[in-house]
């Protein structure tokens, strides 16, 4: 047993420090477009058009039956053949392992979100629709003021433990060889060859925002439950 | 398509054995993982409903410890991090122990151990849901604690959650990709070595999700089938089971009734 | 066609025409030919057993349930298909449901706000104006800004009476607005209601408020199996029902 020195981790703190931003923007950025694509995913299902909703459906499925690194493996693969048939000259557009994985994980947790908001829309009382339709209230504007918000509400807490989820998953991208938060702990543990102290602090690290985020959900719980029990 | 599957390799095998056994490890993974998880799993979800304030908070931690770390992170725990904590003898014959087995047993701990906080989870949730009425009634009988867990809740919050296991077990059979990333030469391992070799990414990558999809479809059937064998005659069926993230919308809200608009 | 409709007081341009209204759910005929004129300032009380198509007599008026065949016309306005046509009569048409349906996440004043600003094209500061008059009216202006979950059940639905009003109805449907209120909380929204009525509002109530009908009723209407059995002034109809149905009726709800 070597001794440990955690003094390596005080110095590389800012190479760490940039991967840590690096982490939590790409969950910012996974989760708005994910929470965008994912509402209108459960629009289309719930308004069950007919083509759409069925392609929407097997998107899903997909996306939650396979492994997420198999999921980034094959848009890596994918995102240039894409893009250089979108842009015209058929040739592969090199995107860069950084966009592939904002591109991923937006569409991949897309996938995720979208069954909360299914299932919430299911769960709205159909009273509700109808005190629209009597209000002669445009679908639009039902929607967008009235559904969709306590949507939003009461699976507010369901949301935001998926985005926990995916903030921890962003650590994948480990297999791009990004410079993530742990991508930036592993390059200076093999640098250094202090993998035992690297990896340690990085699994604090994460612990530590993961536990806080945690208890914020957790707290958020525990007053829509009152808030509900006065109903 | 996938004729690329059945050439010959360097090794003189094709390249759909080299699936193959990726399929063998990723399922010897998720199966004995899922035994790991769920034993582990079902005495760390009681701790956290018993009495005894000291077991309480030591399940708590452990559930808080391994749900908030990513898994691939825990990997590297088990792989790089653990041996070099251990005695130099000991972490010396760790290191020491033959290729697959030397990753696949430190993936086997992560995953078993990783997914046992999320079943624990399960479990309490499952405990929680049963009336209040069975502990007393069980207490009036005066049975013992552990024999009420055992005989009275337990087999209740075991049925109860099945359907929300059924996310967990398509979770862990996920998750065992994650050990390609300390070398286990799992499925999707396969798959890239495969379009490595030949450059056929399509059919080699495309292999692969089918056979995801297929387990997954065989996961999900079996435990539907584990649901409906279990459940008590007469009681409602269970909850849809697609999936934990939202089956805790359910457990939340279990007033609001499904609103279709067009059906 | 026309012999077949049951009218009430003469009237040249009635607010709502019912004519031979079928409405099927699958196989099941909750309204067999229904036929029904709303005079202008009218007020009908329907009445029935449960089951009987009550409910969805009253929701077929405003598109809620799509009728099978018939027709229905409010004030002038036919109820087709089209969109347009059903958006015009429901913004003439309040509805007032048994379950207040509030909208829980906005307060008093943005329930009463949000369809006039939107449907009726109101600037913000007149749809306040008119929500704040409104309240006051059925006398709750002073919880403006509470939410629904935090006020009575009465006062639930006295909120849902000035949320219909906001938009200006010309003709106020009730769906058994009490019966899911506590005793206690039936009068105060039975009040708002007759108050209501004496301004001259057009209104058909769902109710089996025997009192309530009696004071403000010029009609009731007695529905059975999808149909309408029997009709009459309230003192009649209650003192002494012509069908035998409606006896038995009234001597269940009585006891
Ligand atoms: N959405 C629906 N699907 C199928 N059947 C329905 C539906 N809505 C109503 N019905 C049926 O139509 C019939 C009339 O229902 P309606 O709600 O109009 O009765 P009601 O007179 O209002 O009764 P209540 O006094 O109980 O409110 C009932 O038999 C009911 O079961
Ligand atoms: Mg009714």
């Amino acid at each position: 047993m070597n001794s440990l020195d955690f003094s390596i981790v005080l110095q590389a703190w800012p190479y760490l420090w940039s991967g840590l931003l690096f982490s939590l923007s790409l969950t910012a950025a996974a989760f708005l477009v994910g929470m965008f694509l994912g509402t209108l995913f459960a629009l289309v299902q719930h308004f069950e058009l007919r083509v759409l909703s069925q392609l929407v459906r097997s998107y899903v499925a997909l996306m939650r039956s396979i492994p997420l690194i198999l999921v980034l493996f094959w848009f890596f693969f994918l995102v240039p053949i894409v893009l250089g048939h979108l842009s015209g000259n058929g040739r592969p557009v090199p995107v860069g392992a950084t966009y592939t994985a904002f591109i991923t994980f937006g569409l991949f947790e897309a996938a995720y979100y979208s069954e909360i908001i299914r299932v919430g829309l299911r769960a709205v009382n159909k009273g509700q629709f109808e005190a629209c339709q009597a209000l002669a209230l445009s679908t639009f504007d039902t929607y967008r003021h009235v559904i969709l918000p306590q949507v939003f509400r009461v699976a507010s807490p369901i949301i935001l433990s998926q985005t926990i989820i995916l903030f921890q998953d962003t650590s994948l991208v480990y297999v791009l060889s990004l410079t993530d938060l742990l991508g930036a702990a592993s390059k200076l543990a093999q640098l250094h060859g202090r993998l035992v102290e690297m990896y340690l602090a990085v699994a604090v690290v994460y612990l530590i925002i993961s536990c806080a985020a945690s208890q914020f959900v957790a707290s958020l719980r525990k007053k829509y439950a009152i808030a509900g029990a006065r109903r | 398509m996938f004729t690329v599957l059945l050439e010959k390799t360097v090794d003189g095998q094709r390249y759909i054995d080299w699936l193959v056994s990726g399929l063998g490890w990723t399922l010897a993974l998720a199966f004995f993982g899922w035994w790991i998880a769920f034993a582990v799993g079902v005495v760390v979800g009681i701790g956290r409903t018993v009495q005894n304030p000291f077991f309480r908070a030591l399940a708590r931690l452990y559930v808080e410890i391994f749900r908030n770390i990513p898994v691939l992170v825990q990997m590297f725990l088990w792989y790089f991090v653990l041996p070099e904590l251990l005695p130099t003898t000991m972490g010396d014959w760790i290191k020491q122990i033959p290729p697959p087995w030397g990753t696949f047993f430190p993936a086997l701990w992560c995953l078993g151990l990783y997914t046992a906080a999320r079943i624990a989870e399960q479990v309490r949730a499952g405990i929680e849901a049963l009336p209040r009425g069975q502990d007393e009634a069980a207490a009036a009988l005066g049975l013992s604690g552990y024999v009420t867990y055992r005989h009275i809740i337990l087999p209740q919050a075991l049925r109860l959650i099945v359907p929300s296991l059924t996310s967990e077990v398509m979770g862990i059979y996920k998750n065992t990709s994650v050990a390609l990333t300390i070398g286990l030469m799992e499925l999707t391992a396969q798959a890239r070595q495969i379009s490595d070799a030949t450059f056929q990414t399509f059919a080699a990558f495309g292999a692969a999700t089918l056979i995801y999809l297929a387990l997954a479809l065989i996961a999900y059937q079996a435990m539907m089938l584990i649901d409906k064998a279990v459940r008590i005659p007469g009681a409602a069926p269970g909850r849809e089971a697609d999936g934990s993230d939202f089956d805790a919308v359910k457990l939340e809200n279990p007033v609001p009734k499904g609103m279709e608009i067009v059906k | 066609m026309q012999q077949q409709c049951t009218v009430g007081p003469a009237d040249p341009f009635p607010m709502v025409i019912v004519e031979r209204l079928v409405k099927r759910f699958g196989s099941f005929n909750a309204l067999s030919d229904v036929s029904l004129k709303v005079a202008k300032g009218e007020k009908i009380v329907l009445c029935g057993p449960s089951g009987s198509g009550k409910s969805t007599l009253i929701r077929c008026i405003n598109h809620i349930e799509k009728h099978d065949s018939g027709r229905i016309v409010v004030d002038g306005i036919e109820l087709t298909d089209r969109i347009r046509d059903i958006n015009n009569i429901r913004s003439e048409v309040g509805m007032v449901f048994q379950s207040f349906n509030l909208f829980p996440h906005l307060s008093v004043l943005e329930n009463c706000m949000l369809a006039p600003m939107k449907v009726r094209g109101l600037a913000e500061p007149e749809a306040h104006e008119r929500a704040v008059a409104l309240l006051r009216k059925v006398r709750i202006h002073d919880q403006a800004h509470k939410y629904p979950a935090q006020l009575s059940g009465g006062q639930q639905q006295r909120v849902a009476i000035a949320r219909a009003l906001c938009m200006q109805p010309k003709i106020m449907l009730f769906d058994e607005p009490t019966s899911a209120l506590d005793p206690e909380m039936v009068k105060e929204v039975l009040e708002t209601i007759v108050e209501l009525a004496q301004d001259g509002m057009t209104m058909v109530c769902v109710t089996h408020e025997m009192g309530f009908a009696r004071e403000v009723a010029d009609r009731v209407v007695f529905m059975d199996l999808g149909s309408i059995v029997e009709e009459g002034d309230p003192s009649t109809f209650f003192r002494a029902p012509n069908t035998d149905r409606a006896k038995a009726f009234l001597n269940r709800i009585i006891h």
